[in-house]
């Protein structure tokens, strides 16, 4: 009995460790997805990065313009805007899709102070654009008709 | 000892009835929303998440720091009385500043603003998506709420009216 149970204990230690480490690496709740219609925006800066554990693509815009309104639904609350316009955008997304655009001065370049490669545009527009976001962050933000409602 | 049983019931069937009555008062104050209208609130210092009120309604949970209203604010409650007579209370003030509000809505509309310095960020459920502003201008502000509690309210012209 006692030798079973010797046997049994490194099986034990493992399945432990297993629920431990699961304890401690905390996932990240599922993005929030961000849609967008047209966005209009100048000096784009888009890399990859690590946000909790979890690998994102960052897009930077320090100047961004959405005629058509956009959305973000969140699991609790939906936010939709008919006309927003921001400043000093950072968002961090899962991915990012867009169905059609065009980015002027484009270039891919490797930026030795975040010792990795870099996309960057000096301005541009993107079409139905859609980014599950973890964070978005904005200096300033103007908006239109507003609303804010339980998803 | 068959009059006593009587008393009893009648007793009994009375009870119920102011029961019934004053619930249907209470039923008339408790449930359903305020709508709060605010033509141009400042804001200084909120966060917004998700949330429950009287468990498990799910609300948007609002903290603001101060609220400056320099154009007032109308709260408008409908009620039903037994009657059943329908009323709304009004209360409305010409200007107001509110300090540490919480606010728990249903829902929140705005026709134009401007904010600074926002930050929204996804958490586990309840707090689903949260959002921070530092400050800003929100106009024709309209919110549907459950609840809502303050450390300060300062005004001018209130007025409080019934409208049948």
């Amino acid at each position: 009995m006692a030798l079973q149970l010797k046997k049994l204990l490194p099986v034990l230690a493992v399945v432990l460790s297993m629920f431990a480490v699961g304890a401690m690496a905390h996932p990240l709740p599922p993005p929030a997805p961000l849609r967008i219609p047209f966005l209009l925006f100048e000096n784009l800066e888009q890399y990859a990065d690590n946000y909790e554990n979890t690998s994102v693509l960052v897009t930077e815009l320090s100047w961004m313009r959405c005629p058509s309104g956009q959305l973000l639904e969140g699991s609790t609350f939906l936010i939709r805007m008919d006309y927003a316009e921001g400043t000093g955008v950072r968002m961090l997304a899962e991915n990012v899709e867009s169905q059609a655009g065009q980015m002027g001065n484009l270039r891919l370049e490797w930026d030795p102070d975040k010792q990795r490669y870099v996309i960057r545009a000096d301005n541009g527009w993107m079409e139905n654009v859609y980014a599950p976001v973890y964070r978005v962050v904005l200096g300033t933000l103007h908006y239109e008709n507003l609303r804010v409602v339980l998803s | 000892m068959n009059w006593k049983i009587a008393t009893l019931g009648l007793g009994a069937v009375m009870v119920l009835l102011t029961a019934f009555s004053l619930s249907n008062v209470v039923m008339g104050f408790t449930g359903g929303t305020i709508h709060v209208s605010i033509p141009e609130a400042q804001l200084q210092g909120v966060s917004m998440y998700g949330g429950s009120y009287d468990d498990p309604v799910p609300v948007v949970v609002q903290e603001v720091d101060q609220l400056t209203c320099p154009q007032g604010q109308v709260i408008t409650r409908e009620m039903t009385l037994p009657g059943p007579i329908t009323i709304v209370v009004e209360l409305s003030m010409d200007t107001a500043t509110l300090s540490n509000v919480l606010m728990k809505a249903q829902n929140l509309v705005s026709t134009n603003g401007t904010l600074e310095n926002v930050e929204m960020w996804v958490e586990d459920v309840p707090q689903g998506l949260v959002q921070t502003i530092d400050g800003g201008t929100m106009n024709n502000l309209e919110t549907d709420i459950y609840f809502v509690s303050m450390a300060s309210l300062a005004y001018e012209n209130l007025k409080i009216e019934l409208i049948y």
